[in-house]
């Protein structure tokens, strides 16, 4: 199973990745929204793991555009909140089809959890 | 006061009733002689009359402090003011204008438009901004916070459960522990904690309350070290410029803060620059701020010598919407235009600390210029150098000292002959090396910059202790060199100063390697 992990915050991105590495998924990275489309045009993955607010191309854009190309990929929304309030993104994510959203910080077993929950429907 | 009337012309009485702002027409006395009926509905209705009271006994009680009948008496012109009248419970816009009767002053026009809505709005709109500036920053700072505890918790988390050595909630066995693990984790919260270190001093610059560490300073070289360091770091796409000016004078400066400054400016016109191909130009000069040419400033200025740092680029540009915003802690257009975070929040609070006013223009697809007008202060030599070297330490050993920026050069070799050394100026590491190579001189010490052309200061030290191995060596060195005083004392270097120097601090480290060198 392939992971897609999408985050301008590169520390977050090492931790994902070596989390998600451990569990056995293969994982791909990418620091903004734009890159991360790039990538899943080239080697699609089962799960999409997004942060919400990044330069370029944010994540709630990202969203719409995967759930239009690929409407069978999973996603989970991470974001810590931004300019308008905390509570206004994740639940927009969860409109536009994210299927899980988590607020940083999350409890990383909890989200390797979902990880698993999510791709034991595929 | 005949003549103050203008002959009871029934015309005139309608033209005087139908304006709309309050008029009064006083006599020197400043006693009403004439009100239209704007004057009597602005008024209020429990005064039974107005005719032959003073203007001041109907506004405001007492003679106003800022009368500006004043001004129209001394200057023989009208003057207008915007005043509070508690009295009245009205903010009024009070113009004031001179009435002469073959050229001698007979009295005045007094004007009053009542501008207490048009206030009153301004002031919830500038409530209204300060509350969503409020909770911009509110969000943008928990935004970033919640970044960094995702990181902390999580590699806390992930460590715990390594050590454990169990499968645990993971659900898979962890990879087996090694210490440069453990270091790996360590080190990833140790760079959140940093960032969040990082952010803290930012939101404390932004609300003016770290203490900073200002003296006379001469920008220039501050300046050039930054660009130095700008032109190894911005994209590729963007030619970076600078014209600074060789001999700009002092400002009284946080070295650091100045550097910070123009870092945030770039960064912002980086932004605004984006994927596409542009320029910034970096320009230091003086300027002489006079009130004639004070319009074209976008920002009241006194009237003075100013050095100004000015950072121009062929971004997006802005309107004038969101130039009234940009100061505002993380504000973003959110199309991608501008997106501050805290950058010219921070740039505005070092502006305000060092008493220095940003002067901004843009347009939108027309890019920005930010220029910083700090005022400049007497240079080292007009406040009296000897005054300022008596207190000094002095000697009188051989010194190189050895800079690729002439002026530098020429300003330190002047003021260390001035403490009583005897100064060879050299450009460059060779010019040192020829130095203590043809022995003319016995020298005793070497200064010398560490970027330089063909040399670095630590390989010039390298050699000079092949040469002459306890001929002690001052390094100095700027922010964006990659020199620590701990790397600079590991090349056998004697004493480090960081960079713009401070002249006191100078003299005190060279009789301080003396000594340590003479009980060695």
């Amino acid at each position: 199973m392939r992971i897609l992990v999408i985050d301008d915050n590169e520390q977050m991105l090492i931790l994902l990745r070596q989390t998600m590495e451990w569990a056995g998924f293969d994982v791909d990275v990418a620091e903004n929204g734009r890159l991360g489309q790039q990538l899943f045009e080239e080697q699609p993955a089962d799960l999409i793991i997004t942060d919400l607010i990044m330069p370029e191309q944010e994540g709630l854009e990202t969203i719409r555009k995967l759930r239009k190309s690929a409407p069978e990929v999973k996603i989970i929304a991470i974001s810590g909140g931004g300019r308008i309030g905390p509570e206004a993104y994740l639940p927009a994510a969860m409109e536009l089809g994210a299927d899980r959203i988590f607020a940083k910080p999350f409890d990383i077993k909890v989200l390797l959890a979902t990880v698993r929950e999510l791709l034991a429907d595929t | 006061m005949d003549e103050l009337r203008s002959g009871g012309s029934e015309t005139w009485q309608h033209i005087f009733d139908a304006l709309v702002e309050s008029v009064l027409i006083l006599n020197k006395d400043k006693e009403v002689v004439e009100a239209n009926r704007a004057a009597y509905a602005l008024l209020p209705s429990t005064y039974t009359e107005i005719i032959g009271h003073k203007c001041y006994e109907l506004f405001a009680c007492l003679e106003c402090q800022d009368c500006p009948l004043e001004h129209v008496r001394n200057k023989g012109d009208s003057y207008s003011l915007d005043m509070e009248r508690s009295l009245l419970g009205k903010y009024l816009r009070v113009t004031c204008a001179p009435l002469f009767k073959n050229d001698v002053l007979v009295g005045y026009i007094h004007s009053a438009l009542d501008i207490t809505q048009q206030r009153n709005l301004k002031n919830q709109l500038v409530q209204a901004r300060k509350m969503d500036a409020i909770s911009t920053l509110a969000g943008g700072i928990a935004h970033d916070f919640n970044n960094i505890l995702g990181v902390i918790l999580g590699n806390a988390d992930l460590l715990q459960y390594r050590l454990s050595g169990d499968v645990g909630q993971m659900g898979v066995m962890a990879p087996e522990l090694e210490k440069v693990d453990i270091q790996e984790h360590l080190l990833a919260i140790q760079k959140a904690g940093q960032r969040a270190e990082d952010l803290v001093n930012q939101i404390l610059t932004f609300s003016r309350q770290t203490s900073t560490s200002r003296r006379d300073v001469i920008i220039t070289p501050i300046i050039k070290e930054t660009v130095k360091f700008l032109k190894s770091t911005v994209p590729a796409t963007i030619e970076l410029r600078a014209e600074i000016a060789e001999d700009v004078g002092y400002i009284y400066a946080d070295p650091t803060q100045i550097h910070q400054a123009l870092m945030n400016l770039c960064t912002n016109a980086v932004e605004a620059i984006g994927d596409q191909h542009g320029v910034i130009e970096i320009t230091v000069k003086e300027k002489k701020v006079t009130s004639a040419g004070a319009e074209t400033l976008s920002q009241h200025l006194q009237n003075g010598e100013y050095i100004v740092l000015s950072v121009k680029d062929t971004g997006v540009g802005m309107s004038e919407e969101v130039l009234e915003r940009i100061y505002d802690p993380f504000f973003t257009t959110g199309d991608g235009g501008v997106d501050s975070g805290l950058g010219l929040a921070v740039l505005h609070g070092i502006a305000t600390q060092h008493n220095a006013t940003i002067d901004v223009h843009s347009e939108p697809g027309k890019g920005a210029e930010f220029a910083i007008y700090f005022p400049k202060v007497n240079t080292f030599k007009e406040k009296g150098t000897n005054n300022a070297v008596a207190t000094m330490l002095k000697g009188s050993e051989t010194l190189i000292f050895a800079d690729d920026e002439e002026e530098l050069v020429k300003m330190f070799s002047e003021m260390l002959e001035y403490l009583g050394y005897t100064v060879l100026p050299a450009a460059s590491g060779q010019e040192v090396l020829a130095h203590i190579k043809n022995k003319l001189h016995k020298i005793d010490m070497v200064i010398t910059d560490q970027t330089m052309p063909h040399m670095t200061g630590l390989e010039l030290a390298r050699a000079i202790k092949k040469l002459q191995a306890n001929l002690p060596v001052i390094l100095c060195s700027g922010y964006a060199e990659p020199v620590t005083e701990e790397s600079a004392r590991k090349e056998g270097i004697n004493a480090f100063l960081a960079k713009p120097i401070d002249m006191k601090d100078l003299a005190v480290t060279i009789r301080q390697v003396f000594l340590l060198n003479s009980t060695q």
